[in-house]
């Protein structure tokens, strides 16, 4: 008995035993909370459910102790597999100095699959294009032009950040939360800096599900409600025939692709789903992209970003900063849209609402509702719910086009030997 | 050209990345129009 008393007595047993509790941090104790906090919000007021849920429960996964389902940071860990056991047994370890040789967790397995290369964010982009009628828009092509205006948010974020001290990298992936689009945001950051994947897509996603929230104050402080209340008409508006709307597709393809060929993973996958729904022959496919595929993607890379969400990676003062800086990215995107319109007015004979501006952004369909709401506030009799509709597939076109320019742009440099981590 | 600096960076993204993400989307529209034209109202 007193042998047993001894044993449950002693430190190094009790430590083992409830090693859960003994390995707890408090960085992983906030984590959790932060965890809890995104469930909460998506769960209970229905902000972005679909991908805050899977992001809050894989952050509360990856930040129990001793769970070794994902390491993170990346750089710290070579992961074992048959080649390195082959080459430990005979004494040659193929690992960086500092780095940790580890089995890999599911979550592991899920980030190599799909975030590391890229893969889960372009299959997304098959469903959202299989998801996307860009009926309203061809209808009246030359709104198009508000879904770029409605980007320049990213550039003034990306001239703000590196103003106050982010490195090159960082910045361009703090700038594209005002692409107000997870997917090419995660793409990015992904590419161009992981290790800001966790804040960098909670924001993403946390702005998107607040534009209704964020977006009115901004468009009333831009336009006067003269310009708020003016209609707009669909008398002129030609319908477009299904052949125009499945040349789309291939024609966005192929311009997009011949100015900036490192965008493809992103321009492609969005244009081939798009052009699956409008070829009206693979009917089978297009529910697969807008259901099964987006579904099943969705559940694994808010599983996985979630569970980069480590505490010594996510609760620094670079988050509250990126935080900060993607609100600005989207409140100025917002205004920049609203200037366009307007700057499309001197040069327009139709005049449109500068409102509709403010929905060239890749947040669908909200930014569109929200447009309309405001309009008929100021203005019962107006309905800018599809004029506003168009804006917002071409923010869809325009927020992928300007993430593809601007790779295209940073590869050319890192081709040209700039070194772009100095 | 090993090195840039923070702000020369973000200027040539704004100013090329901007200007071509505009003449992209102009070129669409101009495309968008061609194809329009084809209809049969």
């Amino acid at each position: 008995m007193s042998e047993i008393l001894q044993v449950i007595g002693s430190y190094d047993f009790l430590h083992n035993v409830f090693c859960g509790f003994t390995h707890l941090t408090w960085q992983a104790a906030v984590m959790i909370a932060i965890g809890a906090i995104l469930i909460y919000l998506g769960v209970a007021k229905d902000y972005e459910p679909l991908l805050l849920v899977p992001i809050g429960f894989g952050c509360i996964l990856a930040n129990l102790p001793l769970t070794e389902l994902i390491h993170v940071p990346r750089e710290g860990f070579v992961f074992r597999d048959d080649i390195h056991d082959i080459l430990n047994n005979v004494g040659l370890l193929p690992m960086s100095e500092g780095s940790k040789l580890v089995d890999q967790g599911i979550l592991d397995v899920l980030y190599n699959a799909g975030i590391g290369n890229e893969l889960f964010p372009c299959l997304l982009f098959i469903g959202i294009g299989a998801m996307t009628d860009f009926g309203p828009l061809l209808q009246n092509p030359r709104i198009m032009i508000l879904g770029g205006a409605g980007q320049f948010g990213i550039f003034l974020t990306l001239l703000l950040a590196l103003a106050i001290g982010y490195t090159k990298l960082e910045a361009i992936c703090i700038a594209i939360i005002g692409a107000c689009d997870g997917p090419t945001s995660i793409y990015i950051t992904t590419k161009f800096n992981p290790t800001l994947l966790g804040p960098i897509s909670v924001a993403a996603y946390s702005y998107m599900s607040l534009v209704p929230i964020i977006q009115p104050p901004v468009m009333k402080m831009v336009t006067t409600w003269k310009e708020r209340k003016m209609t707009m008409s669909y008398q002129k508006l030609k319908p477009v025939s299904q052949r125009t709307k499945v040349l789309f597709p291939i024609v966005v393809t192929i311009v997009t692709l011949l100015i900036a060929p490192s965008g493809a993973p992103l321009m492609g996958t969005l244009m081939l789903g798009n052009f699956l729904r409008e070829c009206g022959v693979v009917g089978r496919l297009v529910k697969s992209a807008e259901n099964e595929i987006a579904s099943v993607t969705t559940l694994f890379l808010g599983l996985t970003v979630g569970a980069t969400m480590n505490g010594d990676v996510f609760l620094t003062a670079k988050t509250l900063g990126i935080f900060a800086l993607g609100f600005i990215a989207i409140c100025s995107d917002t205004a920049f849209g609203v200037f366009g319109a307007k700057i499309m007015n001197i040069f327009s004979r139709v005049k449109v609402n500068p409102l509709i501006g403010a929905a060239g952004i890749s947040a669908f369909p909200m930014s569109a509702r929200v447009v309309h709401k405001v309009g008929t506030e100021a203005n019962p009799q107006s309905y800018l719910l599809m004029h506003a509709m168009g804006v917002n597939t071409s923010g869809q076109i325009g927020s992928v086009l300007a993430a593809s320019v601007m790779i295209a742009v940073i590869t050319a440099l890192q081709g040209m030997g700039v070194n772009l981590a100095l | 050209m090993e090195v840039i600096g923070d702000m020369s960076f973000g200027l040539l993204l704004t100013i090329v990345a901007g200007g071509l993400t505009i003449i992209s989307l102009g070129i669409m529209i101009v495309i968008v129009n061609i194809l329009k034209s084809f209809q049969k109202d």
